[in-house]
């Protein structure tokens, strides 16, 4: 078969492989996906081009999210048997059909065929993409899982980092009428086909470093001097594998659900007004003293926060433990809310320091959940487990700017309001935290009986099962 | 199914050096030129 390298059989390293290689390739497949967080750089020029509503061009976003979070769910178990190779190659193809489908709707003014490319076809490429180094990362470092999965998911952070100015740079060769560093300035429909174009074979080419790259551990391969009893011997880390299916029959998924589920809805709740809601805290007799250009530098500085949370956060949790370590995004969050709406008002450089605190926590929640997945999991199939927890994410991302948006909407217009119409949205999000922090207390090692037999984690890696 | 191939022999870490730095720089290139873009427009905040 000619696609036969993608088999995992072909992927398992020689001896003396570089573990060091498989951070790039997952990087450069999280590097690429991660440009669906920069689709706001062309949303204006999509709402020209179709003659439509900023709600009808942001459904794209939605439905990539919500494909990003399904796909994840059933594919994961393929992910897990196929390989990591397999996988990176499908999330490359998807994700660079989604951009070709989604330019030839653009070329022919298909809104709808936009929908099923970038929003299906390319959800589709980036559940897939997000969880397919997952589990190979962990079992190449088993010693410090949470800095190895820290590195890819910040990988996604970085991919909008990339995405934003690429896309302007790009698209202000396409369309000499269009000005990068001009806000109000908007590119033709043609420049944005252009950029699908080159971003669909572009970001094929880089995940395709990432399918050439990628191997998995021999079976028994360790790290030199690496002591997995020492790890087992840690508070809430187990030996045991459990299965993806039984996965979700245990509490210990649903509280973790519940984590990631609370953490994102309240990062998203600063995330989604940032830019409006920097300007409005500082706003006295219907004037902002914060101007347009610096609240766009304080959305920049959140992004790179976010991104930093990722590895740093995660890679601390390999040293104080992933609960006590969700402990903080959680506890501290909920006092960093608090801050934020009763002193945040006070000072820009306390309102922007407690923001930038708030967006690493949920960065750091995305990145820290894997290896949390695998203490109390186990490496088996821990990327289908992720994968399946993912729906969170999906569900988060609607729920967080329902609450924001609902509160907001009631007290007026964003960009026109004051801080005290913030309160009650900030309140409502430490309450949000305050229940993730409780099913976070509540995790447990999981019960025995879910385990999985000695021998059967190997039959399903040989496709026996 | 796998083909039965001949074992090759391990491949020394110090062979893969060009490799290791060649799959580094195209993440780590295009990273560094997105958080140079950014940090240039979070300059604003601290200026403005």
């Amino acid at each position: 078969m000619a696609l036969s390298f993608l088999d995992r059989e072909h992927t398992v390293a020689k001896p003396g492989y570089s573990r060091w290689l498989i951070p790039p390739a997952a990087l450069a497949i999280h590097l690429c996906i991660g440009q669906a967080y920069a689709t706001s750089v062309y949303k204006s020029a999509l709402v020209a081009h179709f003659e439509s509503s900023l709600t009808a061009i942001g459904v794209i976003f939605s439905i990539a999210i919500v494909m990003l979070g399904l796909s994840a769910a059933v594919l994961g178990t393929w992910v897990e048997r196929a390989g990591p190779r397999a996988a990176m190659f499908a999330s490359a193809c998807f994700w660079a059909s989604g951009f070709l489908v989604g330019a030839l709707g653009i070329a022919t003014s298909q809104l709808w065929l936009v929908y099923v490319g970038y929003g299906f076809i390319g959800g589709i490429g980036l559940g897939i993409g997000y969880i397919s180094p997952v589990s190979t990362l962990i079992k190449w470092f088993p010693d410090r899982p949470g800095l190895a999965t820290g590195m890819a998911i910040m990988g996604f952070g970085g991919g909008a980092l990339i995405a934003s100015p690429l896309s302007r740079q790009l698209m202000a060769g396409y369309d000499s009428g269009y000005d990068p560093t001009d806000p109000t300035s908007v590119a033709s429909g043609s420049a944005v086909t252009s950029l699908f174009v080159t971003l669909g074979i572009a970001y094929f080419l880089v995940m395709m470093l990432g399918v050439f790259t990628v191997k998995v551990p021999p079976p028994g391969w360790k790290p030199a001097g690496f002591d997995a009893a020492a790890v087992a011997a840690k508070p809430m880390v187990s030996t045991a594998n459990v299965s993806a299916a039984n996965a979700i029959r245990t509490p210990q998924f649903w509280f973790l659900w519940t984590v990631l589920f609370c953490n994102v809805t309240a990062g998203i709740g600063i995330l989604e007004q940032a830019a409006p809601m920097i300007q409005d805290f500082f706003r006295e007799d219907g004037m902002s003293s914060v101007a347009p250009a610096t609240a766009a530098g304080f959305v920049a500085f959140l992004s790179l926060f976010n991104m930093a949370g990722r590895f740093v956060w995660s890679s601390t949790s390999d040293y104080i433990g992933r609960k006590p370590t969700y402990v903080m995004y959680l506890g501290v969050g909920m006092i960093m809310y608090v801050l934020l709406a009763t002193v945040g008002h006070t000072s820009t450089v306390i309102f922007v320091l407690v923001a930038a605190v708030i967006l690493s926590f949920y960065g750091g929640g995305f990145a820290t959940v894997p290896a949390y997945l695998r203490d109390l999991f186990g490496t088996f199939q821990v990327g289908a487990i992720h994968g399946r927890l993912l729906t969170a994410w999906s569900a988060a991302g609607i729920a967080g700017p329902l609450i924001i948006n609902g509160f907001l909407d009631a007290q007026g217009t964003p960009g026109e309001l004051v801080a005290a119409d913030y309160r009650p949205a900030l309140f409502t999000m430490v309450a949000v935290l305050a229940v993730g922090f409780v099913a976070n207390a509540l995790v447990r090692p999981v019960a025995a009986r879910f385990h999985e037999r000695p021998g059967q984690t190997d039959e399903f890696a040989e496709g026996k099962v | 199914m796998a083909e039965q191939t001949p074992e090759p022999a391990p491949q020394s870490t110090s062979n893969q050096v060009p490799r290791l730095v060649l799959t580094w720089a195209v993440v780590t290139v295009p990273l560094a030129y997105g958080l140079f873009q950014t940090v240039r427009s979070v300059i604003p905040l601290f200026t403005g």
